[in-house]
């Protein structure tokens, strides 16, 4: 069977014809089979077999008659007596003779069929009825149907036993392959570009078969493009990353050489590489989030300690500038997520933060557990920005021009990123301003139950 | 005398530049461009130390350098792609005494190699407490040599410092910045994962305390701990 069209059509047609025929015959077997013409003849044939050779050669032809038959019979003379010494073995054919005649109250013209004996009568050349009985032939097939026409829980548990092995073994069938190719989708969801739905899945000839092919195939041009796109990102750094490193190196050399006269001019071209270079490494970071390149495995993340170490390193940070990065409240919190990616998030708004917020005051950042969310607040003390634009500072150089909101030394792109990131594992992050002046980001992110 | 230095880098142009830099800070410089036959000149050229690019294209920068950890305890500078979180472990963990992500400032670079060759520089005699007893640990600052439950442990040169660091204010928190400042020789800059990354491979290498628990404890936004045995995990 090559198709699984096939396999489920005739797995239910046979299964159904099979369980007809079981009713059926179990019903009705029988009047059916018992009455059937090739037993008919047999047990006529033998009758009149034996009758002559009684008839003719007295008990040693009768003896002989019956010695010839494959099974054992019993003759009985016209007055119901058995003709000859009844043999061993053949005692249960005389007892249900015997029954059958005494409740039937007379000879029976016709022949008689019941669960044991079969008793046909027979006229004799000199106008006797004989009467001759056997056993019924299959008895124990027979009376086991019998048994079953009599009790149904017998019979409709076999039914419902054969009808749910092989419903068991075809949705086995079907569903087992689509189970392991579920799991390979997973593992490739995961990065793990080497996951391959396997040798026994592919090789199979029907259309499962097929998908598992085509989707190892898919797998195979999709770890291609992966690997090309990471070769990608890796040249464009390094291409772009080189000329800038030699940049760098030759003003150090200059102002080794020249020495304090130009410092001040030095010192402005060493800002704007470093600039380039943010610049570079932001563009890179966002363009491997959004092709999924290089990110990392999920797993649980203490989003508790992440906050709080950034909050320390931002305070850090933040004190060179005559700022602060005040943590107000952390509680436990553990996420699924990938740490560098949600670290690199925080990180970003948390600067953003830092930068607009005049210089005296402070940045607060808090971390709610809401159970099922976890929720990270980052509010700056500084100009806020116009309503309009909230949406817009999480688009990529997308600078918000806005009075007493100074020119950044940002690429603008770290809301960018931190916006992807956030999405990128199911959250939200929003901006907002805050009564009392300043603006509010807060990323909603879910929080992780399984592990404790 | 002048440390010599040995820069493998492919890009000959910046070997140039930096070669100048440094020379201008005092150093003598060659360069390498990353062949095979540069680990033989590492090993035996009698440098003090090796500024190695693991970006190198064709061999793999982290081959080399396993094959010069593999020859000789040389110091070994690695620099490395900006942000390639990967690069830095790997480098770190093959045994590399630091790294600077490119592009780097000179100033830095000559900064850190002199923060590496005093660290590895031999110490004098005379130095108080050369050897180190926590519980089943012992550590020999002469011979630089670690050893936990009798066995000798293989520890970085950085990480053998970080943990001589925390060793030594056995029982009291040495704050993330001390440990860099301090320890690594070099300014603290925060976000910066390096000594987080040294922390988490002593642990690995050093194994849980005899009676279990984390032999070396981070402290929440503040640092890190090494436990003394008795002390509650």
């Amino acid at each position: 069977m090559r198709s699984l069209f096939a396999k489920i059509f005739l797995s239910f047609f046979i299964t159904v014809i099979v369980l007809a025929a079981f009713l059926q015959l179990s019903a009705a077997t029988r009047s059916t089979l018992l009455e059937s013409p090739g037993v008919r003849d047999l047990i006529a044939r033998q009758a009149a077999t034996a009758v002559d050779a009684y008839v003719g050669g007295g008990l040693a032809g009768l003896r002989q008659a019956l010695g010839s038959f494959p099974e054992p019979v019993v003759l009985f003379d016209p007055r119901g007596q058995v003709v000859g010494n009844v043999r061993p073995g053949s005692e249960s054919i005389v007892a249900g003779a015997k029954a059958l005649l005494a409740s039937r109250g007379g000879p029976p013209v016709r022949a008689v069929i019941t669960r044991d004996v079969i008793v046909e009568p027979i006229v004799s050349r000199t106008g006797e009825p004989y009467y001759l009985a056997m056993r019924t032939p299959h008895e124990r097939v027979l009376a086991g149907l019998a048994t079953l026409d009599q009790h149904p829980v017998i019979r409709v548990s076999i039914l419902v036993c054969v009808a749910g092995v092989v419903c068991f073994l075809l949705a086995r069938h079907i569903t087992a392959p689509l189970v392991r190719l579920r799991a390979t989708a997973g593992q490739m969801a995961d990065g793990r570009l080497e996951a391959r739905a396997g040798r026994a899945l592919t090789r199979r000839h029907d259309e499962i078969g097929a998908l598992g092919r085509d989707f190892d195939q898919m797998a195979d041009r999709l770890a291609a493009l992966v690997v090309s796109e990471r070769q990608l990102l890796t040249d464009v750094s390094h291409e772009l990353r080189s000329p800038l490193a030699r940049l760098t190196v030759a003003v150090g050399l200059a102002r080794q050489r020249v020495g304090g006269e130009a410092a001040a001019d030095f010192d402005r071209i060493e800002k704007e590489v470093g600039r380039l270079d943010t610049l570079i490494g932001q563009s890179l970071t966002l363009a491997r989030i959004e092709s999924g390149v290089n990110a990392g495995p999920m797993e649980g993340c203490d989003l508790t300690s992440l906050v709080e170490e950034i909050a320390a390193d931002g305070d850090f940070e933040a004190r060179a500038f005559g700022r602060r990065v005040v943590l107000l409240a952390v509680d436990p919190c553990i996420v699924v997520g990938i740490a560098d990616l949600l670290r690199s998030a925080v990180e970003n708004v948390v600067r953003n933060a830092i930068r607009y917020t005049t210089p005296g005051d402070s940045v607060e950042v808090l971390l709610k557990n809401e159970g099922t969310r976890a929720r990270i607040l980052v509010r700056d003390h500084g100009p806020g920005i116009p309503d309009a634009q909230l949406r817009d500072v999480f688009l990529p150089f997308r600078r918000v021009e806005a009075p007493n909101r100074s020119r950044s030394d940002g690429a603008g792109l770290g809301l960018a990123i931190a916006d992807r990131v956030v999405r990128l594992h199911g959250g939200t992050i929003t901006a907002s301003n805050v009564a009392g002046g300043g603006l509010l980001v807060e990323i909603v992110l879910a929080v992780c139950h399984a592990r404790s | 005398m002048a440390p010599r230095l040995l820069i493998i880098d492919d890009d000959a142009e910046l070997r140039e530049l930096v070669a100048a830099y440094l020379t201008g800070e005092g150093f003598v410089v060659e360069g390498g461009r990353g062949d095979a036959t540069d680990v033989d000149r590492a090993t035996t050229g009698g440098y003090a130390l090796i500024v190695l690019d693991v970006m190198l294209p064709g061999t793999n920068g982290f081959d080399l350098l396993r094959r010069i950890r593999a020859a000789s305890p040389l110091p070994v500078l690695m620099l490395t792609a900006k942000g390639d979180a990967l690069d830095r472990v790997l480098g770190l963990e093959l045994g590399a005494d630091d790294y600077l992500p490119k592009p780097f400032n000179p100033r830095e670079l000559a900064a850190r190699i002199r923060a590496v060759l005093r660290r590895a520089a031999p110490r004098g005699p005379g130095r108080p407490a050369d050897r180190l007893i926590v519980g089943d640990l012992e550590i020999d600052a002469g011979a630089r040599l670690v050893t936990c439950g009798g066995a000798i442990v293989n520890v970085t040169t950085a990480e053998f410092d970080v943990l001589e660091g925390l060793v030594r204010a056995a029982g009291q928190v040495v704050s993330r910045e001390a440990l860099v400042r301090e320890v690594l020789g070099r300014a603290f800059s925060p976000f910066d994962r390096a000594i987080d990354t040294h922390i988490s491979h002593l642990r690995r290498k050093l194994g849980p305390r005899p009676g279990g628990g984390d032999r070396i404890k981070g402290i929440r936004g503040v640092g890190y701990l090494y436990a003394r045995p008795g002390e509650a995990s």
